[in-house]
């Protein structure tokens, strides 16, 4: 049995790496709410940019996604947009082509997103190289925005703001208020450098540096996060455009969005192997110094909160049963059993500690949303941040526990 | 200053001042639990005196009923303030040691009500039921033991409201008092059961082996 100060101890200390993250986002936050609408200036002429979108089996959204592309706000002669038909099975082909864009087809299904994306990279002709998923709908003004960002040779991507499509599910609605989450933390981490993912519904690059390091990892599921490191870790910056903003189809039901966050797990714990010679390398600057330790920390934590939460739910669930047997055998009766159980709280430092974190988290809740134009959530979106909060809180780790046990098993696959 | 490390200093007091308030209300709750003892010792010496008041005045029986009445109301107090320890107990996580003092007190305030309600059942020809109800602190093998007797007391209480007095002690607290009674009743384990002051019972007693021996 662990000693009680032991448990004590090991609460504290996860209660407060998320405290010190709240209160650092906290701070940051303050120090830029100004700069978080704020884009540099528009370029002098606007480069050529080749936007490229790999689809599988995607005809309920090919068309759509071509057609919110074709309308980017960008001088249309600066512009190609080629479809990467990775040997789909229904009409996505047929479709694609029917919208007078260039359509590659490759010959046999690779199940893997890089190699679609690998290939439209060697065929673009543009200075810059765009990916935007094909379920993803970029607004009008996103691409110009986001090119804003390539401010000195230095900056070799630059990543833009990801909403989760409008949706009448809970999975959906949790899901919008999850991805805004993430969007205004990002750009709050592009502040310090912090940027570690180039997502797939639209990222820009430079097509040089690009070809350079190589292109997309195939061998890694999620080449977004593995292609930003790979910049990070040959000293290129990636920026974030918060004003570009892109849409994208989220999964609808639990199942589908599992077998996705697990897939980013396994994904991230693969990126994370093949960079973790980087770590607290002060020569890889914020890979080294702050996003591999993340992981780590993060990593760290989830399976001490998971091995806690079990141990004590364990231990209480064991104590429980036998009271509950032994009271019954024992001649008390179900009804002044429950009678006399009670649940009573008491104020602690964990209970304390636990209350500012939250009270830093509602902040950035409220602002961060704000910040984020929140009309274009549903109404009574904020009825579903408690849902969030919780199902999320909880549900993460424990895909973060299926990843590792995946990965353990050697089934790295989409 | 580096925004990282502003943040580990900002985390660091708040983390600094949580410690600080969990001291407090450590703290308050063992003042609050000491202060209720106080009461409860007020209470015990008033039954106390009382007893010796149905001695001395042996033909009056409502000195008899003034006595009984004054520990009754130190019972009800006195159960008060164990769930005021199990409660501080759980919810304690710096001030432990003071806990235990304050354990050791009101292991003392049972034994001496244990031992006024058996004067005052002699003397008055009452018929209650007195129990002393052994646990122990530091054992964690018989706690759920512990809990599941101590419920089934409860129940009894609840039942025979005035004709059924359970009193918990804690025996591994390193009393000289109560090391005489463990010796003298040969308790060799928790839970244990002493009725009245001559019958003992080892062992979980469920609800009808111990309303055998009670009055209700």
């Amino acid at each position: 049995m662990l000693d009680p100060l032991i448990i004590d101890l090991l609460n504290i200390l996860i209660v407060t790496n998320v405290l010190y993250f709240s209160v650092l986002f906290a701070l940051i936050f303050l120090e830029n709410k100004k700069k978080m609408q704020m884009d540099p200036p528009e370029p002098n002429v606007w480069p050529f940019v080749s936007i490229v979108i790999p689809a599988f089996n995607e005809e309920d959204n090919i068309e759509e996604t071509i057609e919110a592309v074709k309308a980017l706000d960008y001088p249309k002669n600066k512009l190609e947009i080629i479809v990467v038909d990775d040997c789909s099975t229904d009409n996505t082909y047929k479709i694609a082509k029917s919208t007078g864009v260039k359509v590659l087809h490759l010959e046999k299904n690779s199940g893997k997103k890089a190699i679609p994306v690998n290939r439209g990279l060697v065929v673009a002709k543009g200075e810059y190289f765009a990916t935007v998923d094909a379920d993803s709908y970029p607004q009008p003004d996103a691409l110009k925005r986001a090119m804003r960002y390539f401010t000195h040779d230095n900056v070799a991507a630059v990543t833009t703001t990801i909403f989760a499509k409008k949706s009448n599910t809970i999975w959906g609605r949790m899901q919008r208020i999850d991805y805004i989450m993430v969007a205004t933390t990002r750009k709050l981490m592009d502040f310090f450098g912090g940027i570690f993912v180039l997502p797939g519904p639209l990222s820009v690059y430079r097509r040089d540096v690009l070809l350079k390091v190589g292109g997309f990892d195939s061998k890694n599921i999620t080449e977004d996060i593995e292609i930003a490191w790979r910049l990070l870790s040959r000293g290129y910056e990636i920026k974030m455009s918060f004003g570009s903003k892109v849409t994208t189809k989220v999964p609808q039901n639990f199942r589908s969005w599992w077998r996705q966050r697990v897939r980013w797990g396994v994904g991230g714990m693969q990126t994370f192997a093949k960079y973790s010679y980087a770590i607290a390398k002060s020569e890889y600057k914020m890979l080294g110094l702050f996003i591999l330790p993340l992981f780590v920390m993060s990593y760290s934590l989830t399976f001490l909160a998971i091995s806690l939460t079990a141990y004590v739910l364990s231990n209480w669930l064991y104590s429980s049963t036998f009271f509950t047997y032994g009271s019954l055998n024992a001649g008390i009766g179900v009804v002044d059993l429950i009678q006399s159980s009670q649940f009573i709280l008491n104020m602690n430092a964990l209970l304390v500690l636990a209350a500012v974190g939250l009270t830093f988290t509602f902040y950035m809740f409220i602002h961060l949303f704000r910040e984020a134009d929140a009309k274009l959530l549903e109404k009574g979106w904020y009825l579903d941040i408690p849902a969030y909060m919780l199902f999320f809180s909880l549900l993460l780790p424990l895909s973060v526990m299926h990843s590792v046990y995946k990965l353990a098993r050697g089934k790295v696959s989409w | 200053m580096n925004i990282f490390i502003k943040s580990g200093i900002i985390t660091g007091l708040i983390v600094f001042m949580a410690i600080a308030a969990g001291i407090v209300f450590d703290t308050q709750r063992i003042n609050e639990i000491k202060n209720s003892l106080s009461e409860s010792e007020i209470l015990l010496n008033d039954g106390r005196v009382q007893n010796s008041f149905s001695q001395i005045f042996s033909n009056d029986s409502a000195y008899c009923q003034s006595a009984f009445n004054a520990n009754l109301q130190f019972s009800d107090n006195i159960y008060a303030d164990g769930v005021k320890i199990e409660n501080a107990e759980s919810a304690n996580h710096f001030v432990n040691d003071d806990l235990i003092v304050e354990k050791k007190r009101y292991n003392l305030l049972q034994t001496q009500f244990w031992l006024n309600m058996l004067e005052l059942k002699k003397r008055c020809n009452y018929n209650y039921t007195v129990v002393l109800f052994f646990t122990s602190q530091f054992n964690e093998d018989v706690k759920i033991d512990q809990s599941i007797q101590s419920s089934v007391l409860l129940n009894i209480l609840n039942e025979c409201r005035y004709k059924f007095f359970p009193q918990p002690i804690i025996v591994d607290l390193n009393m000289s008092s109560v090391d005489s009674l463990v010796r003298n009743y040969n308790i060799t384990e928790t839970p244990s059961i002493l009725i009245n002051d001559n019958l003992i019972l080892h062992g979980l007693q469920n609800k009808e082996d111990v309303l055998k021996h009670v009055d209700c």
